[in-house]
């Protein structure tokens, strides 16, 4: 964009659990996820008491968080999730929880984790995003 | 991955469909986590969506298209395979005041789809605690889903198991095979984490809820570490072991932990580490587990609907201790008081009696079903419930969780929750 120049693009490497690639805009949590759990499945939206995305909504997101947590029935949740249309874009995780790495297989979702430099530090909520998760290459646009 | 020439024919298909999706799917988790090869397991615990989170609709359908294909084809499970809780008891369901529409509405999917599972050579227990149903040897490698199976089979039994996923539990069973990296190999399997108990607790006089404040706390603050207690007595049960496992998949993704003097792996607090020097050290006192309680109270009145009791499924020792606080006593007309444990302990609870002290005293005992999360969790909405008791911090996080906050909980021991039935209120 003309006179924003400015704008800082970074480019973090990690590993692939899901293929696939897309670009959308960054939700950060500090907070592990459950995706039974965390977001109500029908909304979305994130209903876990004391979660630090409480009340924000996952759907469509590239969706940025320390690991997954919780039930092992998460593969299932995060499909429903998906079959919804409340399923993040794609995940990227500080460390990766079979939990995930199976959701993310079974219902298609670009999975990238143990990047080069801390996601969570680097990428902010509402950067732009864009995943190459065959690849490994995560590239981010600072949006301030 | 080093595959051998049977588990490379499964891959190319040679050995149906299902077996080939299960084994794509088992070598996709294998490659990520860096196993060098299968090992042979010697059991799974199934973790089936149809008849537990998800009976109903087109969750229902979703959740098959999964399950199906990974059993295309298969006649029997390669291995013997335990099953988890299910939604819903239909025999006791008036009583448990659900309403007949909703046992018509999941019907036809849960009883075809247990059916389908039992004639692959399932083992129809329906539990989330299959140890107090089935044996499990030091150093077995296990398939499985169900947190509280992975963390108690890792940490009190000595077997072991990632904490992986409903279809990959399923995968399994189907292939006789596990992907083998993680705890499944010793350097893996050391603490990482130590808490100590603060002068402020007195861990013998700990009730059931204590343990699960302790687990709920060192959940949040083991993140990923396997934690190691030190300072625990070494006469903990089954059930005390119970509840301080189940909340660390709760709070984090933990799938072992070390209890020094009372788990196999952790004779003294030198082997517990590996030999190794704890990563980091955390004193746990009254304040810590104080703030578990509050947040496991969501409810900010003390009426209440249900007290639940038996998350996760109760041992014999645990409804022997149920069916004694509630000798001569009578449970308020205005709530319901239920107990959950496997349809095998159930028939055994019914051969000692505590199945007729239990009722007799206006509880109700429930076989193979998930006492809460499923049913309160994902509709209780929907049933119209508001306030469900529970002395497990599991219950009363995914009964919050699930339900967005509409269903209210409130947390105590046992005890407390059997003075709340009596009462008729918190």
């Amino acid at each position: 964009m003309v006179g924003t120049a400015k704008m800082k693009k970074i480019i973090l490497r990690g590993k692939c659990a899901a293929k696939g690639k897309c670009k959308g805009e960054a939700l950060v949590s500090t907070d592990m996820i459950a995706f039974g759990g965390t977001p109500v499945l029908k909304t979305g939206i994130v209903g876990e008491p004391g979660h630090a995305l409480l009340g924000k909504n996952i759907a469509g997101k590239i969706l940025i968080y320390p690991t997954g947590k919780g039930s092992t029935g998460d593969p299932y949740s995060c499909y429903f999730l998906k079959k919804y249309g409340n399923a993040p874009k794609a995940i990227i995780n500080r460390a990766a929880n079979p939990t995930t790495v199976v959701a993310a297989i079974l219902s298609e979702i670009p999975m990238i984790y143990e990047l080069d430099r801390d996601p969570i530090e680097v990428i902010e909520t509402g950067d732009s995003v864009e995943v190459d998760a065959d690849a490994g290459i995560v590239k981010v646009t600072k949006q301030k | 991955m080093k595959l051998t020439a049977r588990e490379e024919d499964i891959l190319a298909g040679k050995c149906g469909k299902g077996r080939k999706k299960s084994m794509e799917l088992l070598v996709a988790v294998g490659e990520v986590f860096g196993a060098e090869n299968m090992v042979p397991a010697s059991s799974s615990h199934l973790v089936i969506p149809e008849i537990q989170l998800f009976p109903k609709g087109k969750e229902a359908e979703w959740g098959m298209e999964i399950t199906r294909k990974l059993i295309d084809g298969v006649e029997k499970f390669a291995i013997p395979a335990t099953i988890n809780a299910f939604v819903l008891d239909l025999e006791k369901a008036e009583v448990l005041n659900i309403p007949a529409k909703f046992v018509d509405d999941i019907r036809p999917i849960f009883e075809s789809s247990q059916k389908i599972y039992e004639a692959k050579g399932a083992i129809p227990n329906y539990s989330c605690t299959p140890f107090f149903d089935f044996f499990y040897r030091q150093g077995d490698h296990l398939g499985g889903a169900e947190s509280i199976q992975v963390l108690f089979n890792n940490s009190v039994n000595g077997a072991r198991v990632n904490r992986e996923t409903g279809p990959t539990s399923l995968a399994v069973a189907v292939t006789g095979v596990t992907p083998n990296y993680g705890l499944h190999l010793t350097r893996n399997r050391a603490g990482q984490i130590l808490f100590e108990l603060g002068d402020d607790l007195d861990a013998g006089a700990f009730t059931d809820a204590d343990y699960n404040a302790l687990g709920y706390f060192a959940g949040r603050a083991a993140v990923e570490k396997i934690p190691v207690f030190k300072g625990l007595p070494d006469t903990m049960n089954e059930i005390d072991l119970k509840y301080l496992c189940v909340p660390l998949a709760v709070t984090a993704g933990i799938a072992m932990i070390h209890v020094v003097g009372v788990t196999p792996e952790a004779p003294t607090l030198e082997a517990a580490f590996g030999g190794k020097r704890p990563e980091e050290v955390m004193v746990v006192g009254r304040k810590e587990l104080q703030s578990s309680y509050e947040r496991l109270n969501t409810a900010r009145t003390n009426y209440l609907e249900y007290i639940a009791l038996g998350c996760p499924h109760c041992s014999i020792r645990e409804l022997r201790e149920i069916a004694q606080l509630l000798r001569g006593r009578k449970v308020n007309h205005n709530v319901v008081l239920f107990v959950a444990t496997s349809t095998i302990k159930y028939e055994l609870a019914k051969r000692m009696g505590l199945v007729k002290e239990i009722e007799d005293a206006g509880g109700v005992v429930v076989k193979g079903m998930c006492p809460g999360a499923s049913i309160f969790g994902r509709y209780g909405q929907e049933l119209e419930v508001t306030a469900v008791a529970t002395n497990s911090s599991k219950n009363a996080h995914y009964i919050g969780a699930h339900s967005g906050g509409h269903v209210k909980t409130l947390f105590g021991s046992k005890e407390q929750c059997i003075e709340a039935a009596i009462a008729g209120k918190w």
